[in-house]
C-alpha cells in the first residue's frame, strides 16, 4: 500500500505543470478561473482559441490510443494532468463531451469510418458536441425516450425534443437517442445516432436556470436529418451503447475537480473568518466536516483509480454531489446576513459563494440524481432487489 | 500509487476472518456473563498478533500500522472480547513510543509472546466514573483511579498517563472490572500508587502519539463493526417479507442501506490511509488520526443504529445481536475521544 505518486509520475506532473505555466500567460492569463459550472458562457471565443492550443500540444484527448491521437496517457497521469490543470485554474473545457463521452465510444463501438470521421476533429478541437439524451418525459426513466428517427432512403429523419442539453448553441454534433422500433419493449427500440446540429429542422432554445443564466438548452427536432450510417452500434441496438458511454468515464477527471471543490473550500473558510462565523462552535463544525469530506472524496478515488474493483467506485455521485450542495449552503450560512445580498449590476448577478449555493441544487440532479444513485448502489452494491416498476 | 492491501496483507484478512470464525459465539457468550475462551488468546499468540508492529529487535515480528488495521477490522466484524487492542493497540505502541531501552527490553518481548498483557490508563477519574466516593477514597489513600481502562481487570502491566507525566506498573493495583453497556470489551478501574510506579521518560508527548496510533486501530475495528452491521441488515432486507415482497426491495430500506455503503467505504478509506501514515507519511499521523477517528466511529454509530432499524421489532430484542454492535459502536465513538473534539482539533490545526 502505498499512497504516494512515483518520481516518474512526478516528472510528468512538473512537465504539465510547466506547459500550463507557459501557455496560460499573456492573452490567456484572463481565462484562469473562468467558465466552470455556472459560468460555462463566458469568454467563450477565447477558450475556443485555448482548446486549439492544447490540440497543438496534444493535451486534449490523452487518454485514447495513438493511433487516434491521443498518448495512451495511463490512468494515474490523466488524474494527474487533470489536477494540474484545476490548480492552474485552466478555463472550463468546451470539448469534454466528445473527448470524454462519445470519443471513447466510438473506439469502442464505433466502425472504422465513424473513427475516421468523427476521432480526428474532436482532439483538434474543430468540432464540437453535446449529448441529446434527457427529454421532457424521459429524465430517470431514460428508456422512455420519444424522440423518434425514420428511415427515409439513404437518412434519417427525426421528430422530437432533448432537454437539458449542456452547451447546444455551440456544438457542431449531438450524439442522440431516438426510438427506431415503437412495436418492442422500450429498451429495445433505441439507436445511437449521429446528428450534425447546424441544420434547419434543429431549433434550440436556453433553459434559464435558478442561477439566471442558461448553461443548458431545448433542442427541437423537426424534420432534422441524418446519414443512415450515423448510427453507432446496431439500429435498435442503441441502450447498451448509451449504458457504455457512461461507463467509459474512468473517474479520472475527479481528482481534478475535488482541487477546484478545495478552492470553493478556501473561499468558504475565509468568508467564516471575515464574517466571525469561524468563531461559532456549530459552524466550525461544519467548516471541518467540510474539509473531512473533501478528504475522504479524495481517498475514496484514489482507492478507485489504483485499487482492484470494489463498491466504492459506486458512491462516488452520490458523495460529491451531496457534498457539494451541503457546501453551498455552509456558504450562505457563513456569509449570516451578507449572504442575501448581492452584487451591483444589472441582469441577476451573484458573487462566487451565492453562484456556488444556487448552482449545486441541481448536483444532486443531474447525471444520475440522488435517488438514482441509491437505487444504483443498493442493486449493484448490495444485492438487494429491484422494486416492481 | 497503489491504495489497495497489498497481496500478503490481504492474505493476513483471509486467514484472520477464517480465524475469528472459530469464534463467533464468543461476543454473545461473553455478554450472557460466560467466561472468555482461556485458550483464544494463545491461539492469537501463536499466529503472533500481539507481535505485529513490534520490531524484530524487541521480539516482534516486525510489520506495521496496516496490519494491525487488517486483524482489528476482522475483530471488531464478531465484536471478538479478546485483549489484542489493549495489549498491542495502546500498551505495545506507547511502550514503543515513551519507554526507556530497559523498559522496552524488559516488556516488549514478553507483550509480543502475549505471556503479558498490557494496557493504558489515561482517564483520571475526578468524578462522575464510578462513584464520588470510591474516587474520594482513593485519592485519600495516595492512589490515583483511572477509569474505563481496557481489560484493566486482566493485565498485568499497566501504563498511566496524566497531566503530569506516564508511568509504568506492573502489580500493586487495585483493579476491578466495571460492568458496562458494552460486555464485549473489559473495561476496569484501576487504582495505583503512582509514587511506587517507574517513570515512562517520553511522557506526554510519547503519549500524543501513541494515542494517534490507538485512534487509528480503534477506527479499523470500527470499519469491521460498520460493514458487518450492514452485511447483516442487507441479509436480513433481503429475506424479511412484509407486504407481499422482501422489505429490501422497499425504497426507504434500499436508500438507508445504500447511504450507509457510503459511509463503509468511507471509513475503509480514511481507515486504510491513517494506518498507513503512520509508518507512510508520519507528519500527518496526528490530523490523520482526528480524521480517522471521526469519520469511523460515526459511521460505525449510524451503520448499527441504522441496521438496528431495519430489523425492526427484533433488533430490540436481547437475543439478537446487533445491540452488540450497537453498543461497541457507542462505545468507540467516546473510548478515544468524542467526534465532535476531533473535529475541534482539527479545526485549530487547520486554522480555521
Amino acid at each position: 500500500m502505498d499512497l504516494r505518486f512515483t518520481a516518474a509520475d512526478e516528472q510528468f506532473r512538473a512537465e504539465v505543470r510547466d506547459w500550463l505555466e507557459i501557455r496560460l500567460s499573456g492573452p490567456f492569463r484572463e481565462l484562469r478561473g473562468r467558465g466552470g459550472p455556472g459560468d460555462e458562457d463566458s469568454m467563450w471565443e477565447e477558450r475556443c482559441v485555448w482548446e486549439r492550443e492544447m490540440a497543438r500540444d496534444r493535451w486534449t484527448c490523452t487518454s485514447w490510443p495513438t493511433e487516434y491521437g491521443g498518448r495512451g496517457s495511463s490512468l494515474v497521469e490523466e488524474v494527474i494532468f487533470h489536477e494540474e490543470y484545476a490548480r492552474a485554474n485552466a478555463p472550463g473545457r468546451l470539448g469534454h463531451i466528445g473527448e470524454t463521452l462519445l470519443g471513447p465510444t466510438l473506439i469502442a463501438l464505433g466502425t472504422p469510418d465513424q473513427k475516421a470521421r468523427f476521432l480526428p476533429p474532436i482532439q483538434a478541437t474543430t468540432e464540437r458536441w453535446c449529448q441529446g439524451y434527457s427529454e421532457p418525459e424521459a429524465g430517470s426513466d431514460l428508456a422512455n425516450v420519444q424522440c423518434r428517427a425514420e428511415r427515409d432512403g439513404n437518412e434519417w429523419v427525426i421528430h422530437g425534443q432533448k432537454t437539458w442539453t449542456s452547451l447546444a448553441a455551440t456544438s457542431d454534433w449531438c450524439f442522440a437517442l431516438c426510438r427506431t422500433d415503437r412495436e418492442v419493449p422500450r429498451h429495445q427500440g433505441i439507436s445511437y445516432l449521429l446528428v450534425p446540429m447546424r441544420q434547419p429542422g434543429i431549433e434550440i432554445r436556453p433553459i434559464r436556470q435558478i442561477t439566471g443564466t442558461s448553461e443548458f438548452a431545448e433542442v427541437f427536432f423537426d424534420g432534422a436529418r441524418t446519414a443512415v450510417d450515423h448510427v453507432v452500434g446496431p439500429v435498435n441496438g442503441g441502450w447498451k451503447v448509451a449504458m457504455a458511454t457512461l461507463a467509459f468515464e474512468r473517474g479520472a477527471s475527479t481528482l481534478g475537480q475535488q482541487l477546484l471543490f478545495a478552492n470553493e473550500l478556501n473561499l468558504v473558510i475565509e468568508a467564516a473568518k471575515q464574517s466571525g462565523a469561524a468563531t461559532d462552535p456549530v459552524l466550525r463544525q461544519r467548516l471541518v466536516d467540510a474539509w473531512i469530506g473533501l478528504k475522504v472524496m479524495r481517498l475514496n478515488a484514489l482507492r478507485v483509480l489504483t485499487g482492484p474493483p470494489s463498491r466504492a467506485a459506486l458512491v462516488t455521485k452520490l458523495h460529491w454531489a451531496t457534498w457539494h450542495r451541503e457546501l453551498g449552503k455552509l456558504a450562505m450560512d457563513v456569509l449570516g446576513s451578507a449572504a442575501e445580498v448581492a452584487p451591483a449590476g444589472p441582469d441577476y448577478p451573484l458573487d462566487p459563494l451565492q453562484r456556488l449555493f444556487l448552482w449545486a441544487r441541481c448536483d444532486t440532479i443531474y447525471a444520475g440524481s440522488n435517488q438514482i444513485q441509491r437505487e444504483i448502489i443498493s442493486e449493484r452494491g448490495l444485492g438487494l432487489p429491484r422494486e416492481n416498476r | 500509487m497503489r491504495f489497495a492491501l497489498d497481496d500478503e496483507q490481504a492474505a493476513l484478512r483471509d486467514s484472520a476472518r477464517a480465524f475469528v470464525a472459530g469464534y463467533a459465539g464468543e461476543a454473545r457468550r461473553v455478554t450472557e456473563g460466560g467466561k472468555p475462551t482461556a485458550e483464544l488468546w494463545g491461539a492469537m499468540a501463536a499466529l503472533g498478533w500481539p507481535a505485529i508492529g513490534i520490531p524484530e529487535e524487541y521480539g516482534g515480528i516486525g510489520l506495521g500500522a496496516v496490519e494491525r488495521a487488517v486483524i482489528l477490522e476482522e475483530l471488531g466484524r464478531v465484536l471478538l472480547p479478546c485483549p489484542f487492542f489493549a495489549s498491542n493497540a495502546l500498551a505495545a505502541t506507547f511502550l514503543l513510543r515513551g519507554g526507556s531501552e530497559a523498559q522496552k527490553l524488559a516488556w516488549l518481548p514478553r507483550l509480543a509472546s502475549g505471556e503479558v498483557v498490557g494496557t493504558v490508563g489515561w482517564n483520571v477519574a475526578t468524578s462522575g466514573a464510578g462513584s464520588a466516593s470510591t474516587t474520594a477514597a482513593a485519592s485519600a489513600a495516595g492512589l490515583t483511579r483511572f477509569s474505563g481502562v481496557p481489560h484493566g481487570g486482566s493485565a498485568t502491566l499497566l501504563l498511566l498517563v496524566t497531566a503530569d507525566g506516564a508511568w509504568l506498573c506492573e502489580g500493586g493495583a487495585r483493579q476491578s472490572v466495571h460492568n458496562t453497556l458494552d460486555r464485549t470489551r473489559e473495561l476496569a478501574s484501576v487504582e495505583v500508587d503512582l509514587q511506587s510506579c517507574e517513570p515512562l521518560p517520553g511522557g506526554t508527548a510519547a503519549w500524543a502519539l501513541a494515542l494517534a496510533e490507538a485512534r487509528i486501530a480503534l477506527a479499523a475495528e470500527s470499519v469491521g463493526v460498520s460493514e458487518r452491521s450492514l452485511d447483516l441488515a442487507v441479509e436480513y432486507a433481503k429475506v424479511r417479507r412484509q407486504f407481499g415482497r422482501p422489505i429490501g426491495s422497499f425504497q426507504a430500506i434500499k436508500h438507508k442501506c445504500a447511504d450507509l455503503a457510503v459511509l463503509v467505504e468511507s471509513a475503509r478509506s480514511t481507515a486504510w490511509w491513517a494506518a498507513w501514515t503512520v509508518e507512510g507519511s508520519p507528519a500527518e499521523l496526528e490530523s490523520a488520526a482526528l480524521v480517522a477517528s471521526a469519520v469511523c466511529s460515526e459511521a460505525a454509530f449510524r451503520c448499527a443504529a441504522d441496521a438496528l432499524q431495519i430489523f425492526g421489532g427484533i433488533g430490540f430484542t436481547w437475543e439478537h445481536d446487533i445491540h452488540l454492535y450497537l453498543k461497541r459502536a457507542r462505545a468507540n465513538g467516546a473510548l478515544l475521544g468524542p467526534p465532535h473534539a476531533a473535529r475541534a482539533a482539527l479545526a485549530a490545526e487547520l486554522g480555521i
